[in-house]
């Protein structure tokens, strides 16, 4: 017979064995979900040291398979994950979330400084359809296409095309052989194009459609050219449309690849650095000229270039913010005409 | 009637015993797993000051990496980086690259040929450029790169060293 004692022992065996085994549970649950945790953030922290690579060397490089799934959205500078968000400061990142990665540094060019960014994308087909003046639209695909990434040496492709005669297009070049092969082709051809029939098939295949066009077309990513360099860009949203000036290339591909957020981040990031280097260039030259007894051949056209910079100095603070369109045409003249002096130096031997 | 008494106390106080046995056996017993669990938390925590660690090396290697290819102080048509131009690097200041980099480093640049700090007005004849104040404990990576003399167009050979405080608490 059991007596009272034992039944004691049992009563106690059983609360102390709930409670131990409780407290396992618990901490092994807590443990396993910090093992998770840590475990995404090592993957964050490679896809981190990954971007920086790519920003430093030039040299592109994948990021492959299920690890991209972790990436839940992109708030310029932050890549939100599950984890936490990863700051990615001080790299200017065009990043476009999605299955396998193709990491490219693209560089805007103004031969005495270049503004490099990062662009970070999935398999992505971006299909033009150029409406009414060519002369006008044509270049503007050349121009906008250099702000996007080159993928000949990454598994996930960016693609382009142009498009649409009917449910007639034509798609599937990369970067290098769209610009250098089938562009010039396509500026001498007398195209008749129209507006996408299929829209809806564009849509289902994941194409984003960027139409060019003089007046404002029923459509969902509008550039809309004023001169060769600045102009609007209309997406369609609840409202009707947003409107966007673009002052260059790289304005109409952060737009496109980002939205208004990537447009204000990308513009914020451009103009303290080319605040910067045009205080270097000016302070440079001062330096040359002063200090190391430039020649008078190119002394007089370092002052030129000097004043060029002065130029774009003053404009900056007017066009950083929401710009007018006479500062914009202006801003852009002198951004051409710094880079033709300094052509115009090099060629000398002067820069 | 005494014997029967007696053996009951005998009894009770054996029961005493044993209870006190188990008390002490689930004392331990959860000892145990509270070292268990203080030892994994410790673990972890070391884990954690350990990653915070590489975080710290990370930003310092990224850090001398972009000072090595940055387009401020890179000679414009080399393109593969750690050609430095003298005259960008007098020209630019500690404030220019925290614009770009943001706080919390210095660097400094030394030429092997010259050794006396650059200036506006001892420029071409120096080589040595120091950008924000060293204070205070910082990881610190060194490298080798090549110095462009604009004026002369030779090529010297220097360091390049960059350092990035070590947040306290």
């Amino acid at each position: 017979m059991i007596s009272v004692f034992d039944v004691f022992k049992i009563i106690l065996g059983v609360i102390i064995s709930v409670f131990i085994l409780f407290v396992l549970l618990r901490f092994a649950t807590s443990y396993m979900e910090i093992g998770e945790s840590g475990r995404q953030a090592s993957i964050m922290v490679n896809l981190k040291k990954s971007i920086e690579d790519v920003y430093t060397t030039g040299i592109s490089s994948d990021f492959e398979g299920k690890d991209a799934d972790l990436i839940l959205g992109y708030s310029p500078p932050y890549i939100e994950t599950p984890v936490a968000s990863v700051d990615m400061d001080p790299v200017p990142l065009f990043l476009v979330p999605g299955k396998g990665l193709s990491i490219y540094r693209n560089e805007y060019d103004l031969g005495w400084w270049k503004f490099y960014y990062i662009e970070a994308m999935p398999e992505t087909s971006i299909l033009f359809v150029p409406l009414g003046a060519q002369e006008k639209t044509l270049p503007l695909i050349g121009n906008i296409t250099r702000f996007l990434p080159s993928t000949e040496n990454t598994k996930a492709k960016t693609k382009f095309g142009i498009g649409c005669n009917g449910t007639e297009f034509w798609f599937g070049w990369e970067r290098y052989k769209f610009t250098e092969a089938i562009m010039p082709r396509l500026l001498t051809a007398d195209l008749e194009l129209n507006l996408c029939e299929n829209v809806n098939y564009f849509r289902d295949k994941g194409f984003r459609l960027v139409t060019l066009s003089e007046d404002l077309k029923e459509a969902d990513f509008v550039v809309k050219p004023l001169d060769e360099d600045i102009g609007y860009v209309y997406i369609r949203n609840e409202e009707g449309y947003a409107e966007f000036m673009y002052k260059n290339g790289l304005d109409i591909a952060a737009l496109l690849l980002g939205g208004k957020g990537l447009y204000d981040y990308t513009n914020e990031k451009f103009f303290s650095g080319l605040e910067v280097a045009v205080d270097v260039s000016i302070k440079e030259s001062g330096i040359l000229m002063t200090n190391a007894g430039i020649n008078q051949r190119c002394g007089t056209k370092v002052a030129e270039f000097v004043g060029i910079l002065n130029a774009i100095k003053e404009l900056i603070p007017k066009i950083k913010g929401p710009a007018n369109e006479d500062d914009a045409r202006e801003f852009a003249l002198y951004i051409k005409s710094s880079s033709m002096k300094y052509r115009e130096l090099d060629s000398m031997g002067c820069a | 009637m005494i014997e029967v008494m007696s053996m009951k106390t005998r009894k009770g106080g054996k029961g005493q015993v044993h209870l006190m046995e188990y008390v002490l056996l689930s004392f331990f017993v959860m000892l145990i797993i509270v070292l268990i669990t203080l030892f994994l938390t410790g673990w972890q925590m070391s884990t954690i000051g350990s990653e915070q660690r590489k975080v710290t090396y990370a930003k310092a290697e990224f850090l001398l990496r972009a000072f090595t290819n940055s387009p401020y102080i890179n000679k414009n048509t080399y393109k593969e980086g750690s050609m430095l131009e003298d005259s960008k690097l007098s020209s630019i200041t500690c404030d220019d690259l925290e614009k770009l980099y943001g706080t919390g480093w210095y660097a400094e640049v030394e030429s092997l040929e010259f050794k006396d700090e650059c200036t506006i007005d001892n420029y071409p004849l120096c080589g040595k450029w120091s950008y924000c104040k060293k204070e205070g404990e910082a990881t610190t990576f060194e490298i080798p790169v090549n110095i462009y003399r604009k004026t002369t167009g030779e090529i010297d050979i220097g360091f390049l060293k960059v350092g990035l405080y070590i947040k306290q608490g």
